[in-house]
């Protein structure tokens, strides 16, 4: 984890980071290749045999893939025993431990802990867990997966290729996941021995690992449904667990890989940001998962708190989605007229108080695959305004919802800057809660404002953009489009399907009608002295973590 | 009417309000746009998967028969599976429940406190300094809306003194009471107001029972004043005191919505909120029926103990009064 | 809360010091108001406009400083206050005039039980029950919290216009009246309107306050205006989190809805002890 206390020097890692990426583009997808390069399949066999330490050491693939995160992190301390940490998390009373069907982001941190997966996706990079490989053919139509030796669920089994499959089968016929897994023929499967696996493909995956494993690939024991009380083969016990409420997680004595050093943790869930920073600052928790930037800010300087900013991974994409398929944005000039008229520097100084990257119209940035040779997008009020009367736009809609803190700021501020061109806009403040009830409404809104996760570009456009995106809500789908991505999803080598991936953002930086205005940190913060947590995805991952 | 009579009489027509009131409750959340369906399958769904689980869901039945259904399963004691996830109803909202109970109960005790101990003190010399401070003071906090009281408190409290938390955080698998610090602010801010307001009517009760020719009587004969109170003034006011107190149980129980919100209390009222945004039948049924038949109760309770009594609190139609929500 | 509505006589004596109590809650009053309504014609900035830093303090941007988009504090109060005032004055009226209306024609015959039975459902709801239902059903709009008072209000004005009226329509002078041949709608003009006129008039001030709560707190659950319209509960709602950078964003509409209500609950507190003499 990048514990930046100081904005440039986060950008500083960020962009080392993405330098290293651009030149060798090695990185996360370097599974496939051979042992020479640092490969996280690599360092999941290293960390995987070495004899559990009584210290908690940087990971093989930290050390390999990530200098700048390696080299910020001093020698770990011992933690007492017996330690405890207690997280605060988004949560709600109605959500479930069932990995294939919960949506609570505290669900999902106790899950990472309590489970293992073949392969997580770690402060943006992909590293391998319970697989040792997971290897394609030559046209990517079927995959082995091989298992490590040695790691067992918490009742003592040992982890097997029955248990993939049986878990595997859990998401694919999960509503949330299945489309996801829809290239799998799961029932074509074979389990070869106790550490093999055999997946034929309906349609070739070269992109199985990143895109479809990487999201989610929690292997729970074979039958397992008493959600709950679950036993997963992971650094944590979970002890007890009550909707909304929170989670107790205690250390897994057994475990095959590096032990964890906190005895125990606490997961409590906060739904409100301002309310988790506040039980943070009265000594209720030791970390909070997810603060606003105003609440970063009033805590800045104040030396019993620490904030902690991740970029890359970890962070949150701010945009703007016109649908093009609906009036005006049809109209390729307005749509570019748009991106001319927004202050992107403006909206990150207010409403993300100086607190993001900005953003180029494409997803994606600090990680694989990313295009940095499209120039920067500079603000041209006149120009905007020019094609604004051309195409005779003088107002239009926005909906907006806080679906995370800020999106109606943004819009209103964006109101505020596409006056500046000429065009009054309307900002129609949606519900958050029950914002994606209605899909037909998400999908013929004409202009609405928008957060995604930042994942690797050839995952993002999976699911958001051409006709076979399942939430493609800006409607931008041009056969070159459909067909690129469908060779660069069938693209077995790395190399060549991170090229094909930026020549993809290529096309919606110019033809989409996605503006995308900052990358935001997410921003967590906690007590002093909590070192090396990392994220999976967006979540706070603690099994590496100590308190200095 | 003999006592039993009327009681039955009294739990006959508590019923018929019962189920009244669940059916306004049911066609209100029947008619919300959006449905379960889509809530639980999340942004990235098929409309295939959707109509398929609306299927399983049984949401493709009419409201009536659904409505139906849940009645009858509720009266044999099931309040059924809730609609997004496979959790029964009663375990989504038992700990909330739970919690929002114990905050009442405690909340229900300085409230008492505080309005008997305030009203007496107010009613007894009427129009005295202190009766005209409390008479303003606490026409001022019953007019101000609780996330305004809530805000002060925090404040003042929790930031400029940082005596408390700012945040009712409930220890894992505790209740409140494990960690009464939680509880203080909520407690309080809900004691200000229904304090204030049941203060106010304790007060006008002792102030008539001030003006009883046998008080006046006995403070002319010398009688100590610790006597007046324990001997005429108590005795006069104590059964309809007890009816103001079970009037406050309504708003203890569903009136908390904001202050729960504010304090992240993790009761029944933030579920409300939660599982309305969700479009959950079965649970905002359940919650709804729950505070409803708090209120119903609370009703019955105070209406029984004005039977029991020879007295009556004068019926609520003869002055303005200033609801609160 | 439902509790049986017996506010407290007020003290009788010292009128002296109830007249300053009045005149001073009055003054407050009519200047809040008149902020409120005449506000945004000399505010120092258009509504929702960004002028700088956001949650600034005090000083360069404004007395108050500036809010989470970096808009003038004391601009958005002078912009917030019309939206804060009138929808629960629209909503109180409303609420007046419906239940009123149902009350006066009810006293003529004050035991109905089917009147009884249903306002006994609506009491029996929770009126933030009332108002979340409302809300999820008809969206964001303002009509939605008129709605929700109207229907909190109801049974409470009813059973008051009803108790109020009933004594005037079994007086003397309406059964003269009927002897002489008068309609009911004259009757209610002439006799019964004059009699209950000041009651109902202090039952509405006293259910402005309510009235405003309720309006709040659907603004405060994030049922407000959009911007750039702007009320002062959305207001406090939305600068929560910055109160520590800039705590005039949530403190100063706290105090400006403080001074609408308080005033207004102790002037018809008066008024109701006035006509109670």
């Amino acid at each position: 984890m990048k514990i930046c206390g100081k904005r440039i020097a986060c950008l500083g890692i960020v962009v080392a980071l993405a330098v290293l990426l651009a030149s060798c583009s090695s990185g996360g997808d370097s599974s496939t290749e051979t042992e020479e390069s640092p490969t996280p399949s690599a360092s999941a066999t290293v960390s995987a045999s070495t004899a559990p330490s009584a210290v908690p050491s940087p990971t093989a693939s930290d050390a390999s893939t990530a200098p700048a995160t390696a080299t910020a992190v001093a020698e770990p301390a011992v933690v007492p025993t017996g330690a405890m940490l207690r997280i605060a998390a988004l949560s709600s009373p109605a959500d479930t431990l069932n990995p294939a069907a919960t949506t609570g982001q505290l669900e999902y941190a106790v899950l990472f802990h309590v489970y293992d997966s073949l392969v997580l996706q770690k402060d943006g990079e992909f590293v391998l867990q319970l697989a040792e490989s997971i290897e394609p053919n030559a046209d990517a139509t079927e995959w082995t997966i091989t298992l490590i030796e040695g790691a067992r669920f918490h009742d003592g089994r040992p982890v097997t290729a029955g248990d993939v499959a049986y878990s595997l089968g859990l998401f694919a016929a999960s509503p949330n996941f299945g489309q996801n897994y829809a290239a799998v023929d799961l029932e074509g499967s074979t389990v070869v021995d106790d550490r093999t696996l055999i997946l034929p493909m309906r349609s070739p995956r070269g992109d199985l690992l990143e895109a479809v494993f990487g999201q989610l690939s929690l292997i729970v024991p074979d039958g397992f449904t008493d959600w709950g009380s679950n036993i997963g083969s992971g650094p944590y016990k979970l002890v007890s667990f009550e909707p909304g409420v929170g989670a107790l997680l205690e250390r897994n004595p057994d475990y095959w890989g590096d032990p964890p050093a906190f005895d125990t943790l606490e997961f409590v869930g906060i739904a409100d940001p301002a309310t988790r920073l506040n039980a943070l600052r009265s000594g209720d928790i030791d970390y909070a998962w997810g603060i606003s930037a105003a609440g970063a800010a009033s805590i800045e300087g104040d030396s019993s708190l620490a904030i902690h900013r991740d970029s890359g991974g970890g962070s949150v994409i701010r945009g703007f989605v016109f649908n093009v398929n609906i009036p005006p944005f049809d109209n390729p000039d307005v749509v570019r007229a748009v991106k001319l008229a927004i202050d992107r520097q403006a909206l990150i100084d207010v409403v993300l108080l100086g607190n993001g990257e900005i953003g180029n119209d494409m997803p994606s940035k600090g990680l694989p695959g990313y295009n940095y040779s499209i120039p920067q997008v500079q603000r041209d009020v006149d120009t905007a305004r020019e094609l604004f009367a051309a195409a005779g736009v003088d107002s239009f809609t926005m909906r907006a919802a806080d679906l995370v803190p800020g999106i109606v700021d943004s819009s209103e501020l964006f109101a505020q800057q596409m006056a500046e061109a000429g065009v009054t806009v309307t900002v129609e403040e949606a519900d958050a809660a029950t914002y994606f009830n209605d899909f037909a409404a998400v999908f013929s809104t004409p202009a609405q404002g928008m957060y995604y996760i930042n994942r690797s570009a050839g995952v993002h456009m999976g699911s958001f953009s051409g006709s076979q995106g399942t939430f493609n809500i800006s409607g931008y789908a041009t056969p070159e489009f459909d067909a690129g991505l469908a060779d660069m999803q069938a693209t077995v080598n790395v190399d060549e399907r991170l090229s094909k991936t930026e020549e993809l953002l290529a096309m919606i930086h110019y033809e989409d009608g996605f503006v995308v205005w900052a990358f935001e940190p997410q921003i967590n913060a906690s007590i002093p002295g909590i070192e090396r947590v990392s994220l999976i995805q967006s979540s706070p991952y603690f099994a590496s973590a100590y308190l200095n | 009417m003999p006592i039993v009579l009327r009681l039955l009489s009294r739990l006959a027509i508590s019923l018929a309000l019962l189920l009244a009131v669940s059916i306004a409750v049911f066609a209100s959340v029947e008619i919300l746009p959006g449905d379960p369906a889509t809530t639980i399958l999340g942004r990235n769904a098929s409309p295939d998967r959707v109509d398929a689980l609306r299927e399983q869901l049984g949401l493709d039945n009419s409201p009536v028969v659904r409505y139906w259904d849940w009645l009858k399963s509720t009266a044999q004691g099931d309040l059924g599976l809730q609609a997004t996830g496979n959790r029964s109803v009663w375990s989504t909202i038992s700990t909330p429940l739970r919690n929002t109970a114990i905050l009442a109960v405690v909340a229900f005790a300085t409230t008492s406190i505080a309005a008997v101990g305030g009203g007496l003190i107010a009613g007894r010399r009427p129009g005295n300094r202190t009766d005209r401070v409390l008479s303003i003071g606490t026409l001022s906090i019953v007019a101000m809306p609780e996330f305004v009281i809530a805000g002060l408190l925090i404040s003042l409290f929790a930031f400029r003194l940082d005596w408390v938390s700012s945040v009712s955080l409930v220890p894992l698998g505790g209740t409140p009471l494990d960690a009464p610090s939680t509880l203080i602010l909520p407690v309080a801010t809900i004691t200000l107001v229904a304090g204030s307001y049941g203060l106010r009517l304790v007060r006008a009760l002792v102030a008539e029972a001030s003006a009883q020719p046998f008080v006046e009587a006995a403070r002319l004969a010398g009688v100590r004043e610790t006597a007046v109170l324990r001997r005429h003034l108590l005795p006069s006011v104590a059964a309809p005191t007890a009816q103001v107190l079970a009037f406050s149980v309504p708003y203890l129980i569903g009136g908390t919505v904001i202050v729960e919100q504010v304090f992240a209390y993790p009761g029944l009222g933030s579920l409300l909120v939660e599982q309305i945004a969700r479009r959950d039948v079965t649970v905002v049924e359940a919650i709804a029926m729950i505070m409803t038949t708090a209120v119903i109760a609370g009703f019955l309770i105070a209406d029984l103990l004005g039977a029991l009594t020879a007295r009556h609190i004068p019926r609520s139609d003869s002055r303005p009064s200033a609801a609160l929500p | 809360m439902t509790a049986p509505s017996l506010l407290a006589p007020a003290p009788a004596r010292h009128s002296r010091s109830l007249n300053l109590v009045a005149v001073v809650t009055g003054a407050i009053l009519i200047a809040v108001v008149v902020l409120a309504v005449f506000g945004p014609w000399f505010a120092p900035h258009p509504a929702g406009q960004t002028i700088g830093r956001p949650l600034a303090n005090t000083g360069a941007d404004g007395w108050l400083g500036t809010d989470r988009l970096g808009r003038d504090v004391w601009s958005q109060i002078l912009h917030g206050g019309r939206r804060t005032v009138i929808i629960p004055l629209v909503a109180t009226l409303a609420a007046t005039v419906a239940g009123d209306t149902v009350g006066l024609l009810a006293g003529r015959r004050p035991r109905n039980r089917i009147l009884d039975a249903v306002l006994m459902v609506i009491i029996a709801m929770p009126a933030m029950l009332i108002l979340l239902l409302l809300l999820h059903r008809f969206g964001k709009s303002a009509w939605v919290p008129i709605a929700a008072v109207v229907v909190v209000a109801f049974p409470y004005s009813v059973r008051y216009a009803r108790s109020a009226s009933a004594k005037a329509w079994g007086s003397s002078f309406v059964e003269q009246a009927r002897l002489r041949g008068e309609s009911n709608g004259w009757i209610l003009r002439h006799e019964v309107l004059p009699n209950v006129a000041g009651p109902v008039l202090s039952d509405t001030g006293l259910r402005f306050a309510t009235s405003v709560q309720l309006v709040t707190a659907a603004s405060f659950l994030g049922f407000g205006p959009s911007a750039p319209a702007t009320d002062w509960a959305t207001q406090i709602s939305k600068n929560l989190d910055g109160a520590s950078l800039n705590l005039w964003a949530i403190a100063a509409p706290a105090l400006m809805i403080a001074l609408l209500t308080v005033p207004a609950n102790l002037l018809a507190d008066r008024l109701a002890a006035r006509i109670e003499q």
